[in-house]
């Protein structure tokens, strides 16, 4: 029953020209990565402020949050948009594995986009593996974001048909400014977790992050069990809207 | 399988979006066989199935199904199937991986002998492979029936399953859903064409602006169509001649000219076009057109639910 489930969202997914058009975007900053590596004035010894610009810059901000949002919400909310997921629901299935495993799904295809550019980025600029664990940091942070974002972007996407809208604003308005116009909203910040975790695992001084690794590591657990109980309970309430 | 009580019970159930009501009021139980829901567009017809089905929560009133609540109740669909109306699919799957999965997804011990038998039903062995982004409406239409047939439900809520099938797909779905009913199988499809409920079920419900405008069975509803008062227009050489010889008929009720046309209104429909030669005749005019206005389904409908 759930590979079934599985199976059919990541065909949905997978199958995609979108999901192509976001590869794409992956190449980005592995791009960039090789040509300050070999274009670029890095003198001598591994460059860890360059190399912790471009992973902050281009995956944490850009890569990342993107790609979830492209597969968290489309997970389950372009299902609900087609009309398909009635053809899921029709079925003696919890509403909560449902989506557990539009989650599981989603947060896979973004760590598939995401981790292996991060990992790439740091190796490439560093000219290896570093000693400061520096590839280490910024891949699990990178995974930790996929999983807390994605996991999130499915469960706005129960809530509003605008979840796509209404996530560009998070990312790109609220994590963008906002948390960094207020100190206190660093805990309502995915991107502070994704920082606060590679700070926890690398000595490198340039990469820094407002929560701690274990605070990162609450605050992470805490939104994906909130998002994943919220989808359950707007799941288990799901109508079918009257335009049909 | 015949429990005692009804398979699909709704009570005084009503549904509004915002200040529009959908349905208002409605109460009917269904029993094994085939139950027809009939009514325009818009009429209310969806909301009713999807509520049914679980899919909306009604503003008042209980819908059970099978002896549980439907609203909140996914468990319901191990004996209960849905065809949904809107036509999109998987369309990355083939109609046999559609059903196999739907098999699947109900825990079934053996999909793919279950997504087999569903296939033959709807005979769409043929293009079971294809994917069904290619289908044609109607193999669209057959393919999700198949999905919702994979478990034999017990009941089986179709939302217009005949929309995009050629007559010989109808035929051959309809003679598929009479054996699934006299299986035991309870059977609820909406159509807005009056001769598909005809031609199938047994027992009819008509939903008119989202009231329950009439139900039971079908001849009596057809009965209650054609007693109805109607008008026909007439064209002819003489309308005023003609208009002094209708007016004496017993079942004529009103007798109008305009510039260039008669309009009568007749209580019998079968007394008035049964007489109607007659009067022509003895009158000495010519008719050049005789037809009745206002046959619109959607006039038969309002009639129903004024009455």
């Amino acid at each position: 029953m759930t590979l079934t489930l599985l199976s059919l969202t990541a065909h949905q997914l997978l199958g995609r020209r979108r999901a192509i058009l976001i590869a794409l975007l992956a190449l980005i900053p592995v791009g960039v990565a090789l040509l300050i590596r070999f274009a670029g004035d890095t003198g001598d010894g591994p460059a860890y402020e360059t190399a912790t610009d471009t992973i902050v810059g281009f995956v944490f901000l850009l890569l990342l949050p993107i790609g979830a949002l492209v597969f968290g919400t489309s997970a389950l909310g372009s299902e609900v948009e087609d009309g398909t997921v009635v053809y899921l629901l029709a079925h003696p299935i919890a509403r909560w594995r449902v989506v557990v495993v539009k989650a599981v799904v989603a947060s896979a295809a973004t760590i598939l986009l995401t981790a292996p550019a991060a990992l790439l980025t740091a190796v490439i600029i560093l000219g290896g593996f570093d000693e400061e664990s520096l590839w280490w940091a910024a891949t699990v942070a990178t995974v930790v974001g996929s999983v807390v974002y994605s996991t999130l972007f499915v469960g706005l996407s129960t809530v509003t048909s605008r979840a796509l809208i209404i996530g560009l604003i998070y990312v790109f308005v609220w994590e963008a400014f906002i948390t960094n116009l207020f100190s206190g909203t660093r805990w309502v910040s995915v991107r502070e977790y994704v920082e606060g975790t590679a700070n926890a695992l690398t000595p490198v001084e340039s990469v820094t992050g407002k929560l701690d690794g274990q605070e990162a590591a609450i605050a992470s657990v805490v939104v994906v069990a909130a998002s994943l109980i919220v989808g359950t309970w707007f799941l288990t309430r799901f109508e079918i809207g009257e335009r049909a | 399988m015949a429990s005692e009580a009804a398979r699909v019970e709704v009570q005084n159930v009503s549904r509004w979006y915002g200040d529009v009501v959908a349905v208002n009021d409605i109460s009917f139980t269904l029993e094994p066989g085939i139950t027809g829901l009939l009514g325009p567009n818009g009429a209310g017809k969806s909301t009713l199935l999807h509520m049914i089905s679980g899919f909306l929560r009604p503003s008042v009133g209980v819908i059970s199904v099978l002896g549980a609540t439907a609203w909140r109740n996914p468990e319901m669909f191990r004996r209960v199937g849905l065809v949904p109306e809107r036509e999109s699919v998987y369309s990355f799957l083939g109609a046999r991986a559609f059903a196999e999965a739907s098999a699947r997804l109900h825990g079934l011990p053996d999909p793919e002998d279950a997504a087999r038998r569903a296939i033959a039903r709807v005979e769409l062995e043929d293009a079971q492979d294809r994917a069904m982004g290619g289908y044609s409406k109607g193999m669209r239409q057959r393919a999700k029936i198949a999905a919702a047939l994979v478990h034999d439900p017990e009941v089986l809520v179709l939302d217009e399953p005949f929309n995009g099938t050629d007559p010989r797909q109808r035929l051959q779905l309809m003679e598929m859903l009479r054996r699934m009913a006299a299986e035991g199988c309870t059977i609820l499809f909406s159509s807005h064409i009056l001769e598909e409920v005809e031609r199938l079920a047994e027992n009819v419900l008509v939903i008119v602006n989202g009231r329950l405008a009439a139900s039971g069975d079908f001849r009596q509803i057809r009965r209650l169509m054609t007693d109805r008062p109607h008008t026909f227009e007439l064209r002819t050489s003489d309308n005023r001649a003609l208009a002094a010889a209708l007016v004496g008929l017993p079942h004529v009720s009103a007798v109008e000219l305009t510039d260039s046309r008669l309009d009568v209104r007749t209580t019998d429909f079968g007394a008035f076009t049964a007489a109607i030669a007659a009067a022509v005749r003895d009158s000495g005019v010519t008719l050049q057109q005789l037809r009745p206005a206002d046959e619109s389904l959607e006039s038969v409908f309002s009639y129903l639910v004024g009455s």
